[in-house]
């Protein structure tokens, strides 16, 4: 069924077959053509091939279900689609032109049809729409290779770094989903803490990057096998500033958001809802969110991993470790969220919905993105 | 009879049309089809049910089904009937109807003749 497309598609939507032919004839040397007898019809088609139909012509006055009711069918169901919609009718009557231009038609034709005319104005809306769509898709293309490359590079210099901790790699992936689902968890239980698309999909990417800077500590009380001395201790916690200080003093990117949300990762991550966290002893939501959700998940997958200086420990026992308050005091609403999300924490820890999920929050972002302009009027 | 004389005869503008639509067989084609059109079938079920809607749907469709061949009168008569009912039945439905019927005759009688 789906063959190339070389010709764009037109659906014509009109109760009279001879109105239907005569535009069809005028069309159908350059487009091809799709026929529609009624309101019903014509949405079934859609319904059918979407954004394949590139111009719909439709009559105002059908039985049944009239233009008025499937346009207003097509911003409710199909406004995604975004296809051109040209009204056609022997109505020249200036109140049903504005309740077709306000309702998302973007031209009207009276009737009776005259080639030329016809030809021209679906001519140059065809024009325009496959302008758009093709910049659109090029837009789409250029936002999602940039979202791809940021997230891309966050990973690799912070496996850089991890590397140097003598973690393996999955610290990052682990705390990143883990980061992920805790958000997502969240924005499921409370309105608490709204967070915008873009923060959404920036906070498990920024999760990457809350240890980079232990790139300032000396190899070996990095790796040193047995307790900190308290000087050793001391240093150990500079990472925090010192992730933070690296970030914000990046001469190019002050402003950036998803550098700014990095630096606060990176500054207080180790923060504790009582206040008994290091560097500045933050408390409750002074820590901001981003850093709240990545300090338990950095917690669990350091408690379920083996490090230099310990065994892993089971889920069981971290998840029992946190509750029970042995790691710091969280927020109340957060632990809720660890709770809830139980046993799927293992499983999915290593999977990559998370990844799946990132691409399907660029897609929503880049499409609101688009659209944005377009709906002005309304 | 030929199409063009049909248009002549009925007080029509043949070039116009052709000059609209640039495709003579087309024409001749929906002239000969709109013998079997069921709009105005439709426009008398809805006068003998003096069904507003319906009535109104029929002469509208009518309405620009004359326009798009060119029967000037039918057009302009359908077009009479169509504004009357757009919001309510009105009490002159029957003598409306009686003007795009004559005109529908008239336009039958003359595509009966055509060769």
């Amino acid at each position: 069924m789906e063959t190339e497309k070389t010709r764009p598609l037109i659906l014509i939507t009109d109760d009279s077959d001879t109105n239907r032919m005569i535009l069809a004839d005028m069309l159908e040397d350059d487009y091809d053509i799709l026929e529609a007898e009624s309101g019903k019809e014509a949405l079934k088609i859609v319904n059918e091939k979407k954004s394949a139909i590139d111009i719909i012509l439709l009559d105002c006055i059908m039985p049944d279900m009239d233009g008025f009711d499937v346009l207003a069918e097509l911003e409710r169901n199909w406004s995604k689609e975004d296809i051109p919609v040209i009204m056609i009718s022997a109505e020249s009557d200036q109140s049903y032109i504005v309740k077709a231009y306000q309702l998302g038609a973007v031209d009207y034709i009276c009737r009776p049809f005259n080639a030329v005319i016809v030809r021209h104005r679906v001519d140059t809306i065809m024009r325009m729409h496959l302008k758009e769509q093709h910049l659109a898709n090029v837009a789409t293309s250029q936002i999602m290779d940039k979202h791809i490359n940021n997230h891309m590079m966050i990973n690799i210099l912070s496996s850089i770094v991890e590397f140097r901790n003598g973690e393996s790699g999955q610290h990052i992936l682990h705390v990143q989903n883990l980061t992920d689902m805790l958000m997502r968890e969240m924005l499921r239980v409370t309105d608490k803490y709204p967070l915008t698309d873009d923060e959404m999909s920036m906070i498990p990417t920024v999760a990457a990057l809350h240890d980079v800077g232990k790139i300032s500590i000396p190899y070996h009380v990095l790796n040193k096998p047995g307790r900190f001395t308290d000087e050793e201790f001391n240093l150990m916690k500079t990472h925090t500033t010192v992730g933070y200080d690296m970030l914000t003093e990046l001469p190019s990117y002050q402003d950036d958001p998803l550098i700014n949300m990095a630096s606060q990762v990176c500054r207080w991550h180790h923060e504790r809802f009582d206040g008994k966290g290091y560097p500045d002893g933050l408390a409750g939501d002074d820590i901001p969110i981003a850093a709240q959700l990545v300090s338990i998940a950095d917690v669990y997958d350091a408690l379920t991993s083996e490090r230099c200086y310990k065994k892993a420990y089971s889920h069981e026992k971290a998840m029992q470790m946190i509750n029970n308050g042995e790691c710091g005091t969280f927020n109340p609403i957060l632990l809720q969220c660890l709770n809830n999300l139980g046993s799927k924490i293992p499983e999915m820890l290593n999977n990559s919905s998370a990844e799946e999920m990132f691409r399907e929050d660029i897609y929503r972002i880049i499409e609101n993105t688009l659209r944005a302009p377009q709906h002005h009027s309304k | 009879m030929t199409i063009e004389e049909l248009y002549q005869a009925s007080g029509n503008d043949y070039n116009e049309l052709l000059g609209r639509l640039f495709n003579a067989k087309l024409i001749e084609k929906l002239v000969r089809k709109y013998r079997n059109d069921q709009n105005y079938q439709q426009l008398c079920d809805g006068i003998a049910a003096k069904n507003r809607e319906k009535v109104f749907t029929a002469a509208h469709t009518i309405k620009g089904l004359a326009l798009n061949l060119g029967f000037g009168d039918l057009a302009h008569t359908a077009s009479q009937l169509t504004e009357a009912t757009r919001n309510t039945y009105p009490e002159n439905a029957d003598e409306l109807f009686a003007a795009v019927e004559k005109e529908q005759n008239k336009i039958i009688a003359l595509i009966e003749q055509l060769d």
